[in-house]
């Protein structure tokens, strides 16, 4: 892979929820491209004996039984970081239906 | 003129009723909680908090799963959905890609008199949003986070459906399975079983352009919005246009589907695997644990009941209505002779369910077990019957009711017969009309017997005696 096109970089904040400036879009292309070209050289290894995995842990099964367990956090603790609050609601920015 | 095919497919959303959250121990019933009472760090997505997987939902997929003659994986994991909005706190959900919990399997349903097969992809476990409100006149909205991680199964059908009644009845099928196996609260008009309908026309091997009918949560209206957008996608391409593939909502009020969005952006969740849950695997223990507790499923109960000659509506009465699939069950027991256990279903599809519509009822199998058999054993008529109907449904004994107010009918012919010569000495006029051909004059002389023994007389014994009278 080479540079990341304008394109490619765009849809990839958008994604991201990224707001990026015409410059940084400009700008920005090569570098991320540089950073997939240098993780690309993981796909020269040879792992054809090496069996897939999404986990290093080795754990399995680890849940938990159904039984309630309040929060020792109040309402007003939990919404602190919160930027804005109404009744007891999370307010955000009007989002369509 | 060509013929269009119909092709449909369903998602259905079933939010399942596990006393705690899908990866937190927050109390999943906030039916009457204020908004933001059952939050924690985990479902809040506060930074260095870890999911761990509710057992109990899981139990709940290897059920449904059973009940669909689904493979069970043995080797399952999660998987994080990316995307952003103001109902999702980690901008991610946490779902099942590619090992869902649940494989193929399928449900058999009754359309038209003909038992059809319908198979279903896959089902897999996943976590709900939070519940957004939308004030109006305001330029915000209002986020409670309540709901955010309850516990969801989404069913995904294969496109195996060709008509809006064959959708109404998997999706009656699948809600059925669902309530039987107790798995969901089943309250549709609070989202607890929600669907997709994907549906195309065509009138070649091929399949059509798609249309996505989102978020609908009545049997009905699916029917009605798959009959709609049928003739509207059939109308389109007889006149030669496209069927824009989009996503269209229901309006009720207006009976029509109308356009929600267009095809925008292709959907990148860029699922990759969850790396904050273990995977699971699933033993056979753990699925014979689950199967020696499964109850009997809908369609095992409406062979039952089709065997013993009930006609498909009452099936469809009675699965609909799990307490009064179990009062039949009961009576059907006690009374055994499948020409009552037919008057069970008749009382129950009939007088009941009025009385049912206005409060709860206490009726049991073996209080209308009794009631079939004092009309059976003619100790009361069944005119009585039905008077005391409303009383046995409040919870009392047939036999004590008609003990109490000396209901039962007079059998006793030494009894009878003074009464019934009382009733000839007092009408000689209506003896007369009898015996010049006027057959009604009998009806009269059996009122007035009735009368005299204020109802209480076994009609069809009071005839007998009078014709026997009046002939001899």
């Amino acid at each position: 892979m080479s540079k990341l096109s304008k394109e490619e970089l765009a849809n990839i904040a958008t994604l991201a929820r990224l707001g990026l400036s015409e410059d940084e879009l400009n700008r920005l292309g090569g570098q991320v491209g540089s950073i997939l070209e240098f993780v690309e050289q993981l796909q020269k290894i040879d792992a054809s004996g090496v069996k897939q995995t999404s986990q290093v842990t080795g754990l399995v099964d680890v849940w938990r039984e159904d039984e309630v367990v309040r929060c020792e956090l109040s309402r007003e603790e939990l919404l602190k970081n919160a930027p804005a609050t109404e009744k007891g609601y999370i307010k955000v920015k009007r989002v369509l239906q | 003129m060509t013929k269009y095919t119909p092709t449909i497919g369903i998602e259905i959303h079933v939010q399942l009723n596990t006393k705690t959250k899908m990866f937190c121990s927050c109390d999943n019933d906030s039916r009457t909680a204020e908004p933001n009472t059952n939050i924690c760090p985990v479902c809040l997505a506060y930074p260095g908090t870890l999911p761990v997987v509710n057992g109990a939902a899981v139990r709940s997929a290897i059920k449904l799963g059973l009940a669909l003659e689904a493979e069970i994986a043995r080797d399952t994991k999660f998987d994080r959905k990316n995307y952003f909005y103001p109902d999702l706190p980690k901008g991610y959900q946490i779902s099942q890609f590619d090992q869902p919990i649940v494989g193929e399997g399928y449900v058999e349903v009754l359309v038209d008199g003909e038992w059809q097969r319908i198979g279903v992809e896959r089902a897999h476990l996943e976590e709900d949003a939070a519940k957004l409100i939308h004030p109006a006149g305001k330029d915000y909205s209002l986020v409670d986070y309540n709901r955010g991680g309850t516990p969801l199964i989404e069913i995904v059908s294969k496109p195996d459906i060709h008509s809006p009644s064959a959708a109404k009845r998997y999706l009656q099928e699948i809600y059925n399975i669902a309530m039987s196996l107790g798995i969901t609260n089943g309250d549709m008009e609070h989202g607890n079983f929600k669907f997709d309908l994907n549906i195309s026309v065509s009138d070649t091997d091929e399949l059509g352009t798609k249309v996505e009918l989102k978020n609908l949560n009545s049997f009905r209206n699916a029917e009605r919005a798959l009959s709609y957008e049928i003739a509207r996608q059939t109308e389109l391409l007889e006149k030669g246009e496209k069927i824009d593939q989009e996503t269209r909502g229901w309006d009720d009020a207006k009976s029509k589907t109308f356009s929600q969005r267009g095809k925008e952006m292709a959907h990148d969740y860029r699922y990759f695997p969850e790396p904050d849950l273990p995977p699971l695997k699933i033993t056979d223990e753990m699925i014979d644990e689950v199967r020696a507790v499964m109850p009997a499923l809908p369609r095992e109960v409406r062979k039952r009941l089709e065997s013993i000659g009930i006609v498909v509506d009452d099936q469809d009465l009675l699965i609909d209505q799990p307490q009064t699939l179990q009062i039949f069950d009961d009576a059907a027991d006690a009374l055994e002779q499948p020409a009552l256990i037919k008057k069970a279903v008749n009382w129950l599809v009939g007088d009941y369910q009025p009385l049912l519509a206005r409060g709860p009822s206490k009726l049991t199998g073996a209080h209308l077990a009794e009631l079939i058999l004092l009309v059976d054993s003619g100790d009361i008529s069944g005119k009585i019957a039905k008077d005391i109907f409303a009383e046995v449904v409040n919870g009392a004994s047939p036999k004590s009711i008609v003990a109490d107010k000396g209901l039962k009918q007079m059998s006793d012919t030494g009894e009878l017969e003074a009464i019934v010569k009382d009733v000839l000495d007092k009408n000689p006029q209506a003896i007369a009309d009898y015996k010049a051909g006027k057959a009604q004059a009998l009806g009269f002389l059996v009122g007035q017997v009735m009368a005299a023994t204020r109802g209480q007389a076994n009609p069809g014994l009071v005839n007998k005696l009078l014709v026997q009278y009046l002939q001899a």
